[in-house]
């Protein structure tokens, strides 16, 4: 078989690229390795998704479920169950091979569309010793046994890590009839969106507990307590400082990392800052005919924003033409920035750009320019570590289009 | 013999009295310390040529944790009369079960967790040593080396992996390379194959990562690699496939002996009786030995972290390699410091880093802490710079069982007939149990027919354990054809192993009845890869409970009480 366009993954990434390639002319093939549509929203049956795309609060299905409505309307062949196992540069395009429960089957097409989201870090990312009990479980881990299993991870639960899902989850296992002893977050502000810790926290009397990690679990068989230490600005535990808390769960939300296990077989460049690929601002990664999108291409905040980097992949992989990039040099206090490239032969009027910064900042002036012209500028009077930020660039008025920079600074 | 010299000493180096007693098997030892490491010194101290050395010496204000037993009791064993009764299923006791199938025999071997290879066995980096370190012939060097020899036919029989690359012990000084001359003869001489010193080009090519300060290296191309568990869990499962009983959840509490033979075994399962008792239980070998009566040697616990690096990780080494000695601790070579550690390519082409060595009185304390993580790296990463922390992607400590004598013990006791000992199992265990077992079963069979039993044959021995599929090994053609049969094995449930449901399903009904999510993990290692079982973990329960007709809630990690999850929702109350 022959597809103009691969997506892999059909999470909302992958179901808004799909849709977008397919109502741009493509043929389009949606590899998805679950048995259902959605990824991991599947699970996330809180609401709050699709505040900025549909003015709702949707819960998770119910956000995928739109796409997966609109997906039935269009050609968009879809594999379920499908795993893709190796992809192989062709002349004109890429062989994708993938199994699934009907056999081994290879396709051809030109294009690829990596949305394969991200994976949590896990307990031996962060350093954590003790024992080798049952009990600990990431964040998603914890969520899927609850709202997929209808399982208990525990009843007296320590959430190490404030990032949202760890919100989430401190809120729903709560909910559940669980006493969440307490969310501790290494670092000194929190790391989920401050609506969450108003929803999911204050309205629940949990207690949050900034700079202060778990240094050691105790168990023989389930986990019976951890060991709490507070940790200095460069997040190492301060000795003395250590606590028991007695609970049979730990729930990990130590950090999101993209997944891209298929871009490095395909010898895709990465970013060390994002950990996903290096892009321009059609979500094309530099090897061509590769995009990449969602999580997969930068762990995102807002699940809106997931969908909308999807749509430009999916419209770019059903155009495209040789591209001219140049880099876009990110200066001052920004962790990172999205894209990475600019392809000056492709629209440049309406060119979406996504940063995070990685420490509180207040009163911060946002200026893009190209050359030593200013071609966007903004004001911030705060930002945060967890919130994401979006800005839409004109490059169009630009004289010379070179030298692109984007730089934050004190204003 | 006169030890007045050597109490004298420990009274001047550590400030302990030791009172000394002594057999013609054993050296006793008792007193009291407050440090441990001080203790197990004082220990060895006492090694005499042809004494093992029970060391009493208590450490002060230490309350020992009570031994890890079963929460299951029942009666299922209970009133059994069998032929041989083998203690504990780690590589020593489910190879000894395998060799003893070919008898036709009642075999039973007793393991207290819920799975085999959960000691030691389960958690080393599983390093098939060529045997270069030893020094002198001892218990170890022999079955060491008759072990490594026969490694690749053990294993295609069982059908486990095993990979013999060799390993090389980098050096950085000429001088360094010159000594190990030395070390070359005398691997020659105990006959170990193939051991040679190679010059600063052939290094450099075999392994790019040292060729900045490597001016050549010590070669041994016996030194291979396998799954200690899965070999563990192979044997057990060939035992089994011959007639063999594993009873697992099943720990020995007791004994009863009259006339100098062990008579009634005692367990949380019932009590049985044994013409023939194997004592393969690791930590607790001495503790089984003391149970019978026949307490004559000491094992002190030494734990050993390695670290298991992100096979995606950039800068990996392609072979094993380990940072020979430096001119600073040269007057130690040979003592053991070339021996295992460093950079290990394991059989699953992952990375170990490790181990260390660390004498602890908790027998069964396996965790895991800052320090040993921060000397393991430490140590083993010299060897290759390029190696970041931040590809560690998981670690664990496994406790060795040594004795004072630091060899192995594999005979029939002196004092209870029907006891037959093997302990102090420790690196090269792995190694050598393939050899050894061989031997026991035989020491097993002979004392049998010396008390009038019959030991015929077992005409139904087959040695050949079938080897589990693993569908991402497959050509897309063998693949297609195999999910054509069973569906299942075309949904891939581990994403980062690539494991797929038919394998899942496999691994839960194997031939020892262990269905627990770790035991799917070491047979088919869905769990295993860089997210360490947070996506498949719960899917994992969830076939489990399917596939056993259980409610997952029933579903554990690994031993009774290790439950995944606690209740159903809806169901707790604060």
């Amino acid at each position: 078989m022959k597809y103009d366009v691969a997506v892999i993954g059909g999470g909302p990434a992958g179901l808004a690229a799909a849709i977008k390639a397919n109502n741009e002319g493509a043929s389009v093939l949606l590899i998805e390795r679950e048995a259902r549509l959605g990824g991991i929203l599947k699970q996330c049956i809180h609401d709050g998704f699709g505040v900025v795309r549909f003015g709702q609060k949707l819960s998770g299905p119910e956000y995928a479920d739109r796409f997966i409505q609109e997906l039935r309307r269009t050609n968009v062949q879809v594999s379920l169950l499908s795993f893709v196992t190796r992809t192989v540069k062709r002349d004109e395009g890429y062989d994708i091979t993938y199994v699934s429960a009907q056999g081994v089957n290879t396709v051809h097409c030109g294009k690829i569309v990596l949305a394969t989201g991200c994976r949590e870090r896990t307990r031996n990312a962060i350093g954590i010793h003790g024992d080798r009990c049952a009990g600990i479980y990431t964040a998603g881990a914890a969520q899927n046994l609850v709202n997929i299993l209808g399982a208990m991870p525990g009843k007296k639960v320590v959430i190490l890590g404030s990032g949202d899902i760890g919100l989430i989850m401190a809120r729903r296992l709560t909910l559940e009839g669980a006493k969440v002893e307490g969310v501790y977050e290494a670092k000194p502000t929190p790391g989920g969106l401050t609506r969450n810790i108003h929803q999911c926290l204050k309205d629940f009397d949990i207690p949050l507990h900034l700079s202060a990690t778990v240094t050691r679990v105790f168990g023989s068989t389930r986990l019976e307590a951890v060991e709490i230490s507070d940790v200095d600005e460069r997040m190492r535990p301060i000795a003395g400082t250590q606590r028991i808390v007695e609970c049979d769960c730990l729930v990990l939300a130590v950090g999101l990392i993209p997944e891209n296990e298929l871009a490095r077989d395909l010898g895709v460049e990465l970013d060390p800052a994002t950990k996903g690929a290096i892009v321009d601002q059609n979500c094309q990664t530099m090897t061509e005919g590769i995009y990449a999108c969602g999580n997969a291409l930068h762990v995102n905040d807002l699940v809106d924003y997931v969908s909308e980097s999807g749509e430009i992949a999916g419209a770019a992989a059903s155009h495209g033409g040789k591209r001219k990039l140049k880099p876009i040099t990110p200066q001052g206090k920004l962790l990172y920035v999205v894209p990475q490239r600019l392809d000056v032969n492709a629209p440049i009027d309406n060119v979406v750009m996504y940063f995070r910064v990685s420490c509180e900042l207040a009163d911060q002036r946002l200026t893009v320019t190209a050359g030593d012209e200013t071609v966007f500028t903004k004001v911030y009077s705060k930002l945060l570590p967890p919130e994401m930020e979006r800005i839409a660039v004109n490059f169009d008025k630009a004289h010379t289009l070179d030298d692109f920079t984007i730089r934050l600074e004190d204003k | 013999m006169n030890f007045d010299k050597i109490v004298k000493r420990v009274k001047k180096q550590f400030g302990t009295d030791v009172a000394v007693r002594e057999d013609e098997r054993s050296v006793f030892l008792s007193g009291e310390c407050d440090n441990w490491a001080d203790i197990v010194a004082i220990g060895k101290m006492f090694v005499t040529e042809g004494k093992h050395v029970v060391n009493d010496i208590a450490l002060k204000g230490y309350l020992c944790k009570p031994e890890r037993l079963p929460q299951l009791q029942d009666d299922a064993l209970d009133g059994g009369d069998w032929d041989v009764v083998i203690i504990g299923g780690g590589i020593s006791g489910c190879a000894v079960a395998r060799e003893l199938t070919r008898y036709k025999l009642r075999i039973l071997l007793v393991e207290k967790h819920s799975d085999v290879a959960r000691g030691a066995s389960g958690a080393n980096n599983g390093m098939v040593h060529a045997g270069i370190d030893l020094k002198r012939p001892c218990l170890k060097l022999k079955y060491g080396v008759a072990g490594n020899a026969i490694y690749g036919d053990v294993c295609r029989e069982l059908g486990v992996d095993f990979r013999r690359s060799g390993q090389y012990v980098i050096f950085d000084s000429k001088l360094i390379r010159f000594l190990a001359k030395g070390t070359v003869k005398r691997a020659t001489k105990h006959g170990i194959p193939g051991v040679r010193i190679i010059g600063k080009k052939e290094i450099a090519e075999a392994e790019p990562r040292v060729k900045d300060f490597a001016v050549g290296a010590l070669y041994a191309p016996s030194t291979g690699y396998v799954s200690p568990y899965q070999l563990t869990i192979a044997y057990a499962e060939n035992a089994v496939q011959n007639g063999a009983t594993v009873s697992l959840d099943t720990a020995v509490v007791g004994m009863e002996t009259a006339d100098g033979k062990v008579t009634l075994v005692k367990t949380n399962r019932g009590t049985v009786s044994a013409r023939c008792v194997v004592n393969c239980a690791g930590v607790f070998a001495d503790k089984v030995a003391e149970m019978a009566g026949d307490r004559y040697f000491s094992i002190h616990p030494r734990r050993g972290t390695d670290l298991m690096l992100d096979p995606k990780a950039e800068g990996t080494p392609v072979q094993t390699i380990s940072m020979g000695p430096t001119l600073k601790s040269v007057s130690k070579f040979g003592s053991g410091s070339t021996k295992g550690g460093g950079v290990i390519r394991t059989a699953d082409g992952n990375y170990l880093l490790g181990p260390d060595a660390v004498e602890i009185p908790d027998r069964e304390d396996t965790s895991t802490n800052s320090q040993s993580f921060d000397n393991v790296f430490g140590k083993h990463s010299q060897v290759c710079p390029t190696l970041r922390r931040g590809d560690v992607i998981a670690y664990f400590s496994g406790v060795r069982a040594p004795t004072y004598e630091e060899d192995f013990i594999i005979e029939r006791s002196a004092k209870v007939s029907n006891l037959v000992h093997v302990a102090g199992i420790q690196s090269p265990g792995i190694t050598a149990a393939p050899a050894f077992a061989k031997d026991v079963a035989g020491i097993v069979a002979d004392y049998l027919v010396s008390v009038g039993i019959a030991v015929l044959p077992n005409e139904n021995f087959d040695p050949i354990r079938p080897r589990p599929v693993r569908t991402r090994e497959l050509d897309d053609e063998s693949r297609d054809k195999l999910i054509k049969q069973d569906p299942d094995f075309g949904k891939i449930v581990c994403r980062c192993e690539q494991i797929s449901l038919g394998e899942i399903k496999r691994a839960v009904n194997n031939p020892l009845g262990v269905a627990t999510v770790d035991g799917v993990k070491r047979r088919v290692r869905a769990g295993m890869g860089r997210c360490q079982g947070g996506f498949c973990m719960p899917i994992v329960a969830d076939v489990i409970a399917r596939e056993k007709g259980v409610d997952i809630t029933e579903v554990t990690k690994d031993d009774g009480g290790s439950n995944i999850v606690i209740g159903r929702i809806k169901e707790v109350r604060q």
